[in-house]
């Protein structure tokens, strides 16, 4: 079994998760309660990855972070060295491919919540930050759970885009999916299976086991 | 300047509705305002405003000296910073914060003992104690209510806002909680503005009131005044006087005015009424009527006695409505019991009698 792309595919989805959880709150805040007449744009931009192939998502994510955009030559100016082939091109990358997965159940959940509860809080004294953390977040928090176990199991099994970015470098881009595709590719059926059904059992454990959680969290808190 | 609370709110909305709003409170003594008016006239938008949940480019706010608002002078301060209390209709309570965490959520400026003795002070106040560790999803109407206004008056509010704050309650539980609202509020000592559409209310809790329709105040000043002397006939419609009726004037002495309703003539205290008017509106509230069968035993200094034929009868809570035909239609408001007494029978010749001063006349015009 190749460990190290086991390794190195949680590293990725956990560090994946907890980017998203990060940006992706703050962007799902927005879109519930933003009144801009525009919004439908920014709700398409961040859809967008949901739809297009993984090749495509992973064509311009190449280029944009390539050598000849400002952007890459930037990153490269700072860093010492480019994004592409790298795990930190991948972890931008799988950010964005799952940017989706997160915000729309994050968007959800937050829209659910009353908006008097909102203002409640705001005439007893908590600002913007205060309240989100006190009564949005505290009201909202299966929907965020959910967006966060789909970021991490999509990002898990993600294929394509990191073929795009990341190539195949053992231990710093090769994740557990491209590694399944190498055996595969070596004929070698058995390893692959080994690996392919650990990730399966893998997968199915974190969805249970967060599920079981959720549904236990939803009956103590809140209690209904 | 006295301490006063002024408001100039404006706003279309995109349904075509106007609220077009001036209002002007005295905070000294503080007293509780009530906006009265039917549903959709814009009263929770005002309150809203006030509470700087609803903004507007026309909108000023002052209290007591500060600017809470001044979209000319681009001045809004949050409702973070106003310091008011604000008890939304169906109260807003956390579902996922416990009775006392509910109750301590304003508090977060004050120390932990500090607010451990404000939250215990509340929980007593308000019968709460053994509840504390409750959620509010285990909690009855009344229970809920008590928290919400626990929870509002708990950071020391300087305004009190309250949204309805009955019309979540079902009917005796309503009745109960009326009474200690109205306690609750004489011993509070900050000014209070109350919403409601329910008539029973406004004359229990309020010591003011502001007559809201779409979208305007149309008449401020004591709830005595109002009920009894109403501005307009649109008020008189909304604080509900039973009989109004358009009237021609007949004369108009320093004291008096004598009226025409159809055939029936009526005599009004002249109070301030425009000596040139040519024509009014009668306005009789039901409960200033008083009914007679034997005209001989009558002894009454009212001035105004209208034979009258009972149309129909009809109870209205505790009491009996009871419609007359006296040239125009008269109601009166009878207990069960001197309804009893007079046997009252569709048909039966009565006589009303009302005093002149319960007879209040709106001028229409000057005639000139």
């Amino acid at each position: 079994m190749d460990w190290s792309a086991i390794g190195l595919s949680l590293r990725l989805s956990t560090l994946t998760t907890l980017l998203l959880l990060i940006l992706g709150l703050p962007l799902a805040s927005w879109l519930a309660f933003s009144r801009w007449r525009w919004k439908f744009f920014v709700e398409a931009v961040v859809t967008l990855p949901l739809v297009l192939p993984p090749t495509v998502l992973g064509f311009y994510l190449l280029i944009v972070m390539g050598p000849r955009s400002p952007i890459g030559q930037a990153y490269e100016a700072i860093a010492g060295r480019g994004l592409p082939f790298s795990f930190q091109g991948l972890l931008i990358a799988s950010v964005i491919y799952s940017l989706p997965f997160a915000v729309q159940p994050f968007t959800a959940a937050i829209s659910t919540v009353d908006r008097r509860l909102i203002e409640a809080s705001w005439c007893l004294g908590r600002g913007w930050l205060g309240t989100f953390f006190r009564v949005t977040l505290p009201l909202s928090w299966p929907g965020v759970l959910t967006g966060m176990v789909l970021s991490f199991a999509h990002t898990l099994g993600e294929f394509g885009v990191v073929l795009m970015i990341g190539g195949d470098l053992a231990g710093v881009t090769r994740t557990i999916s491209i590694s399944i595709f190498d055996q595969v590719q070596a004929l070698d059926y058995g390893a692959a299976n080994q690996t392919a059904l650990a990730l399966l059992l893998f997968s199915f454990l974190v969805l249970a086991v967060t599920y079981g959680l959720q549904k236990r969290g939803v009956a103590v808190w809140p209690p209904r | 300047m006295a301490a006063a609370l002024t408001l100039r709110f404006r706003k279309k909305f995109p349904n075509g509705a106007l609220i077009d709003a001036d209002l002007q409170i005295r905070l000294d003594p503080p007293l509780v305002t009530v906006l009265f008016g039917p549903s959709g006239a814009g009263k929770t938008t005002i309150l809203r405003a006030l509470a700087g949940l609803e903004r507007s480019e026309e909108c000023v706010i002052h209290f007591d000296g500060e600017i809470w608002a001044d979209n000319q002078n681009g001045v809004f301060i949050p409702p973070q910073r106003r310091r008011i209390g604000f008890l939304f209709q169906d109260y807003a309570l956390f579902s996922h914060l416990t009775v006392e965490d509910n109750i301590r959520y304003g508090l977060r400026g004050m120390a932990a003992n500090e607010q451990r003795i404000r939250s215990s002070e509340l929980l007593e106040r308000f019968q709460l104690r053994d509840l504390a560790r409750r959620y509010p999803d285990q909690l009855s109407g009344g229970q809920k209510q008590r928290v919400a206004l626990a929870r509002t008056l708990a950071p020391r509010p300087r305004l009190l806002l309250l949204d309805e704050p009955l019309s979540a309650l079902d009917g005796p539980t309503r009745e109960a909680v009326r009474g200690e609202l109205r306690s609750l509020l004489g011993s509070l000592n900050i000014p209070v503005l109350l919403v409601t559409h329910d008539r029973v209310e406004a004359l229990a809790l309020g010591d003011g009131v502001a007559i809201v329709n779409e979208g305007r105040i149309i008449q401020h000043a004591s709830i005595e005044e109002v009920f009894r002397r109403p501005l307009t006939p649109a008020v008189a419609k909304i604080v509900a006087v039973e009989t109004v009726q358009r009237a021609r004037v007949l004369h108009v002495d320093t004291e008096l005015v004598t009226v025409a309703v159809g055939d029936s003539r009526l005599i009004a205290a002249a109070a301030d009424f425009p000596s040139g008017a040519r024509e009014a509106f009668v306005c009789i509230r039901a409960e200033d009527v008083l009914l007679f069968k034997n005209v001989e035993k009558v002894s009454t200094s009212a001035r105004n006695r209208l034979p009258g034929i009972v149309k129909s009868l009809a109870h209205e809570g505790p009491m009996w409505r009871i419609e007359l035909d006296c040239g125009f239609t008269l109601t009166a408001l009878l207990t069960r019991q001197a309804c009893e007494e007079l046997a009252l029978q569709p048909n039966d010749l009565v006589l009303a009698m009302i005093k002149a001063t319960n007879v209040h006349l709106i001028s229409r015009g000057s005639g000139l």
